[in-house]
């Protein structure tokens, strides 16, 4: 399967991961407020919708969704330490970056 | 359309998820919920009305706050409690006496306050297998709080208590976050904000009058086991050493429970009605009798007109009724053709029917009052009313026939829970459909001096329907208005309205008023009362629309001859009665 795969794009795990992720912290955000999942889409504010509480429950969610996808802690609670231009949080494909990553080293 | 309830949360911890679940919820009522500032409990509690001064637009007092706290961080000795550092109880039971007073305070700020109860994380053992017996037990002593808590709050008009274990049991293991609380000082998951959001909504729709009254029930494979068609009652699963028959059973009586909390039950079923009748009649384990229903469609007919039928035969609205069949296809139908009824998904297992129902947030009721638990009563009484009727030669001799008594009482602390329950409950003799919280009626009846509020309790030879009229008004000068005027559909057209209407005419004489008025607020479901000032109260019509209605005091209303009204409380002048 991942042979197949365009080499830039995300595995479907880590795509599953965040993904899921994104959902359980769409409804936990303001009404009216979507997240756009494509990979460009920024996250964290200013650019992105996500407060600090925001990325807290983008934290938890993505560790919950790696835990039912029957992967390891992905890390993010480490990421949140980093400045900006090294965050996985800048945008949705940074965030797949960092958790397929992540998924790799636990390889 | 009416604008969304403003809600107030007050916690030591961070309530943005809370907040933004309660208005991202779809169920009715719409929400807009502001965070007061976290860790910051007792000065919000203290601060009143201006902690509550919510932004937006129309800003002012919220209509409901939700206070929920962890209970180290609002009893300080509950800390040294944890810490085992054994503060004396009487100390720790006076800091819940005095975060009581704070929440009684602050109550009289806001519509409707409701206050978690208080938990500890479903995983906390404890003082392990003495945590509930040793007097320095974190979990007995939680258990002590708790209960003080209840008792001083308990009756407070407009404070409810909500369960926050249940909310906690919803999450599970996974009921606290430690990644949410360490990074944002959120305790709780999702799921547990999920499940607050749902009981909330529930006791909001119950402080609106928005509670389920008639629970319309399939019979074969719902209310027992078969087909009663095929099998005949002898055969049907129902009791016994069986399990299934045990669960039929269980769920009868989880019904047989609600009828006596005020819930009226209805059947619809396609079956043969004499062979269905029968088996209620006639199977020696039916906990749930002919008498227990208020109506019933047995016959070969959709189910969804049937269920609009007896709706209408009981004078309900389709929004009061909620459906269990077993049969998905027949709950899509019902689902389909009237989406205000209720449909609940229902467990294709029958053991699972019982604790279904009781999981059911449909019924919660903002009281619980006499009335209520005569109401299933009544409908039977009613089947009497109407035999008599068509036994009787003229609505004249009916009416003479039924022994009518009719007992005004101003408003007071013991009538207060059934008449701010009548007003937010009742719908189509309603002049004008105010709604109201316990607090804010009590509040709106002592501002001004010229305001007087009566309730009706109105009994026949057949039952006592209990408090089941409000009359509301107000003077100003020369001119009386009728603010309230309300009776329940179990009384109407009994000439009862006439009698308020008596009153309400000798009340504005002596506050001094010449004219007394009552101005109809239309809404879908209060066509009858404006049938009534219009056709049978004798009031004359005023305006464009006729949507006014005037009475001259200087003339007398009589008491209508068939009925005996009499007023009581401090020395009450008895009124002229009619002749007949």
């Amino acid at each position: 399967m991942k042979e197949a795969m365009d080499p830039g794009a995300p595995s479907p795990v880590a795509e599953g991961i965040v993904g899921e992720a994104l959902r359980e912290v769409e409804g936990l955000l303001p009404p009216g407020i979507v997240l756009d999942t494509g990979p460009e889409a920024p996250l964290a504010a200013p650019e992105g919708p996500l407060d600090s509480l925001g990325i807290v429950n983008l934290v938890a969610a993505a560790e919950e969704a790696a835990a039912h996808h029957g992967s390891g802690p992905v890390g993010l609670m480490e990421a949140l330490s980093l400045p900006l231009e090294e965050s996985p949080f800048r945008t949705v494909g940074t965030l797949q970056a960092w958790v397929e990553a992540a998924l790799a080293g636990k390889g | 359309m009416s604008r969304p309830l403003r809600g107030l949360l007050v916690s030591d911890f961070h309530t943005g998820n809370l907040a933004n679940l309660l208005a991202r919820d779809e169920s009715a009522p719409e929400v807009e919920a502001e965070s007061a500032p976290f860790g910051q409990v007792a000065s919000v509690l203290l601060g009143g009305k201006r902690a509550g001064n919510t932004s937006g637009e129309g800003g002012g007092e919220p209509d409901f706050a939700l206070v929920w706290t962890r209970p180290e961080a609002v009893i300080q000795r509950f800390g040294q409690v944890l810490a085992m550092e054994a503060p004396p109880v009487e100390d720790l039971l006076h800091e819940v006496d005095a975060f009581v007073a704070q929440l009684r305070t602050f109550a009289q700020g806001v519509g409707t306050l409701f206050v978690a109860t208080w938990s500890r994380m479903p995983g906390d053992r404890g003082l392990g297998i003495l945590d509930l017996s040793h007097p320095e037990g974190p979990g007995r002593l939680l258990h002590q709080m708790n209960a003080r808590l209840m008792e001083g709050l308990a009756g407070v008009p407009g404070i409810y208590l909500l369960d926050s274990d249940r909310w906690m049991a919803q999450g599970g293991e996974g009921a606290a976050d430690p990644r949410l609380w360490y990074l944002a000082k959120v305790p709780y998951s999702p799921v547990v904000f999920r499940a607050a959001v749902r009981e909330l909504k529930a006791g909001l729709r119950a402080v609106q009058g928005r509670t389920r009254k008639l629970l319309i029930l399939d019979l074969d494979d719902t209310l027992w086991g078969g087909i009663v068609g095929e099998t005949g009652w002898q055969g049907l699963r129902l009791g016994g050493h069986d399990a299934q028959g045990e669960a039929y059973l269980d769920f009868q009586r989880g019904l047989k429970a609600l009828t006596r909390r005020g819930v009226i039950l209805g059947i619809v079923s396609k079956n043969d009605p004499e062979v269905a009748l029968t088996a209620i009649r006639e199977h020696p384990e039916m906990i749930l009798r002919a008498e227990d229903f208020a109506g019933w469609r047995i016959n070969w007919l959709d189910k969804a007109q049937n269920v609009a039928e007896l709706v209408s035969e009981l004078n309900l609205g389709l929004d009061a009724a909620v459906f269990i069949d077993d049969n998905p296809a027949e709950r899509g139908r019902v689902r389909e053709a009237l989406p205000q009824v209720a449909v609940p998904e229902w467990p294709e297992d029958p053991l699972r029917y019982a604790s279904k129902l009781r999981s059911l947030d449909l019924f919660d009721q903002a009281q619980l009052s006499a009335e209520d638990r005569k109401r299933s009563g009544s409908y039977a009484a009613e089947r009497e009313r109407k035999h008599l009727l068509t036994s009787t030669g003229s609505m004249e001799e009916w009416l003479e026939r039924l022994e009518l008594e009719v007992r005004a009482r101003p408003l007071d602390p013991s009538t207060l829970p059934r008449a701010v329950q009548l007003l937010n409950k009742t719908n189509q003799m309603n002049l004008r459909t105010r709604r109201f919280s316990e607090g804010d009626f009590l509040a709106w009846g002592r501002e001004g001096c010229s305001r007087e509020v009566w309730t009706f309790r109105v009994r026949d030879r057949f039952s006592d329907a209990g408090l089941t009229g409000l009359l509301s008004i107000s003077a100003e000068g020369e001119e009386a208005k009728t603010e309230d005027f309300i009776l329940s559909c179990r009384v109407f057209g009994r000439e009862v309205e006439n009698a308020m209407i008596h009153l309400a005419v000798e009340r504005a004489r002596e506050l001094g008023a010449r004219t007394l008025t009552a101005e109809y607020l239309e809404t879908d479901r209060n066509g009858p009362c404006l049938s009534f000032f219009r056709d049978r109260s004798g009031l004359t019509p005023e305006g464009k629309e006729e949507r006014v209605f005037r009475w001259d005091l200087d003339r007398g209303y009589p008491v209508p001859s068939h009925l005996k009204l009499t007023l009581e409380g401090a020395s009450q002048p008895q009124p002229q009665q009619a002749q007949p």
